[in-house]
Order: structure tokens, then sequence, then C-alpha cells
């Protein structure tokens, strides 16, 4: 106690910034462990859980998000290659308008009561060199077609400190974006004057898994 | 009815051409903003802790604390204030906290443009129509009362 009282002041700080900076953060050797043969549920919040999805049309930029997916991502003994799959239910896609989500539900467009979900199943999701960026080639389901495309994702395992604001168990954040082409899945886009929509939508996901699962009864969520 | 004619023709007439004008002060309302679905407390701290981790310049990055960007940045018309966010790891940003979830959608200065363009274009059309209605009225009333003075001469 004396002789760190002796220290001057300003390394004094420096030294408990250095000690608190250590304990906090989490080195990527932990971070990659942290993914080992873990199963994460996606889904299991609404807040924690956003897929956005952008179109271009002549009235204005369609801006649309879901919060509801449900789906299972898993992580093999190494903790560098995943698998599983999510979807997304078409009755809660949301563009800022009641009307235009019914005819986006329509038959027209993505029959939401023919084809009630999309479907997105990992092929194969590989870490990247950094430890940060995974590759993954997925297949994505709409209206009953199916498209296989690459795209990479930013992982994070969440360190547990952190993680537990979010609720129970560890948890994972998943962000990735990629385009879609909607005639590729048999939507036909009517183009009328004044109200031409872009063929491509763009898709943005940001998820929020857990390795609670929300159907053990005692998987108490957050 | 000649002269309800000419009033409406002119009406449209002005109509077409005014909205340009008014579009054009309308544009110097508008405010560039980046739009967001905002993430929920919990989440925007969980963000704020793993940026302070890895923390970086990338605006997409500092962004992504506070919620999930809805495309590009866009031109928005008469936002309310209190919805927008200036990040303390980028004040320059500006994103607008936009609930689409809650059937939120905010007026964007492509709709007004659209908008503007076919109420001219309506209006011009309009315009024409009365404008050709009225003058075939007037020949006609002219050419009848000349087949009048015809008659009684």
């Amino acid at each position: 106690m004396r002789r760190f009282s002796s220290l001057p002041p300003r390394f004094a700080v420096l030294l408990v910034a250095l000690l608190l900076t250590a304990g906090f953060a989490l080195p990527p050797a932990d971070a990659a462990e942290a993914l080992k043969g873990r199963t994460y549920h996606f889904g299991t919040h609404d807040a924690r859980t956003t897929i956005t999805f952008v179109s271009e049309a002549d009235l204005e930029t369609i801006h649309g998000v879901t919060n509801k997916i449900s789906g299972e991502i898993r992580t093999d003994k190494t903790g560098t290659r995943a698998s599983g799959s999510i979807r997304a239910g078409v009755a809660a896609l949301k563009t800022g308008i009641a009307l235009r989500d019914e005819h986006l539900r329509s038959d027209q467009w993505l029959d939401a009561k023919k084809f009630p979900w999309i479907q997105l199943r990992l092929v194969s999701a590989v870490e990247g060199k950094d430890g940060k960026t995974w590759d993954y080639t997925a297949d994505i389901t709409i209206k009953g077609k199916t498209q296989r495309f690459t795209g990479k994702a930013k992982i994070v395992a969440i360190p547990d400190r952190i993680g537990k604001q979010l609720g129970a168990g560890s948890w994972v954040r998943v962000r990735t974006k990629f385009d879609v082409k909607l005639s590729d899945f048999g939507v036909v886009i009517p183009q009328r004057i004044g109200a031409k929509v872009s063929d491509i939508w763009k898709i943005g996901v940001e998820l929020y898994g857990t390795t609670a699962n929300p159907k053990a009864k005692t998987g108490a969520r957050g | 009815m000649l002269k309800l004619l000419k009033i409406g023709a002119i009406g449209a007439l002005t109509v077409a051409v005014l909205v340009w004008p008014a579009l054009w002060a309308i544009t110097g309302q508008a405010e560039t903003f980046q739009a967001i679905e905002p993430s929920d407390a919990e989440t925007v701290l969980t963000n704020q802790q793993l940026f302070e981790l890895d923390p970086t310049d990338d605006a997409e990055e500092i962004l992504a604390i506070y919620g999930s960007a809805l495309g590009e940045p866009t031109r928005y018309l008469f936002v309310d204030e209190a919805r927008v966010v200036r990040p303390q790891e980028k004040p320059e940003l500006r994103l607008l906290q936009v609930y689409k979830s809650r059937d939120e959608n905010p007026l964007q200065l492509q709709s007004v443009a659209l908008f503007t363009r076919f109420t001219s274009v309506g209006a011009g059309v309009t315009a024409l129509l009365l404008f050709g209605l009225y003058t075939f009225l007037r020949r006609r009333r002219g050419a009848g009362a000349r087949a009048a003075v015809a008659a009684a001469g």
C-alpha cells in the first residue's frame, strides 16, 4: 500500500486503466473459444432482432423491417464453421404504411397465405482470417423458390460480462448484408406510371443469438 | 359558362406553373438523415461496450450502435428534432429514428417532388382542355351570332 501510494499520481492512474482494460477486454483467442460447439437461438426477443429491406421506388425509397424471425445456428467444435437456418414470417414485414404491407402480402407479391415464410439456410459458413468476418454460402427461399448466394457476415461473440444485460445465456451478434432480386423468385412487379418499384431488395441483418434455449422450461429469458 | 371556362383554364395553368417554385421552397426545408430502426436501451449499451473494445471511425459501425440502417442517407421533410440522434462517437452523423415496426413513415422529399410533377402535368393538361373547350365554344357562339345577324339582315 505504501509502495503504491508512493507512485506518481499519473502513473497510478495509467496502471489502474491498464488493469481495468486487461480485465474487461475480450482477447481474440477467447472470442474464438466462446464460439466453440455452441447452438445459438435467434429471434428470441424482438428487440434483439432486426432485418431491414430497402427498395427504390418512384414515390419514395421504401424502407421495411421485421423483428419476427426464428432459427438456430450451430458452430462446430473448432468454432470456425457454422450451420443452421433462420426463417422470417412474411406477414410480419412492415414498411410503415399498412396498405403497402397488405400489398406486399398479396399473391402478386410475396403471397403470405401460400408461402408464409422466407427461409435462409446456411450451406457453409467459415470464419475468415481476421476472426471477425465470416464467409458464407446460403440458400434463400422466397415464394417457394430457392436461390443460392454468397456473402460476408460480421460475427462477434459477446463477452458474458456484457451480454448478460441482453438476457440469459451467452450471446453472439451477427451482421450481414445482401441483395435479393425479386424476379428470381417469381415476384412480378407491376410497373405502373409513377409506381415503379425496383426489382432489387437490399437486405440488412442484425441479429443477436443466445445459447439459452427459449423452448427449455428452465430457460428464463431476459 | 365561357367566363367560367376561362377562369378554370387560367387557374389550372397557374397551378401547373406555381407548384415548381413551391417545390423549390420546400426543398430548402429538406434535410439529409440516415434513417435507422432504433435498438432498445440494452442493445445500445451492449453495442457501445463492444465498440469500446474495438473502436473505429467507420460511420457504418457507429450508426449500428444505435440501430439498423434503413438504406442510404435520404432527404426528409418536417422531421421531429427529438427523433434525431447525433452519436457521441461521431457527432457529424445525423441519425433519424424511424420505427417502421410501429408503422412510421416520415415524408421524403422524393415523394413531394413526384407529387409536384404529377400535379403540374395534371393541371397543365386540364388547362389545355379547358382552354380548348373555351375556344371551341367561343367560336361556335360567334358563328351562331353571325348567322343570326345574317338571317335578320
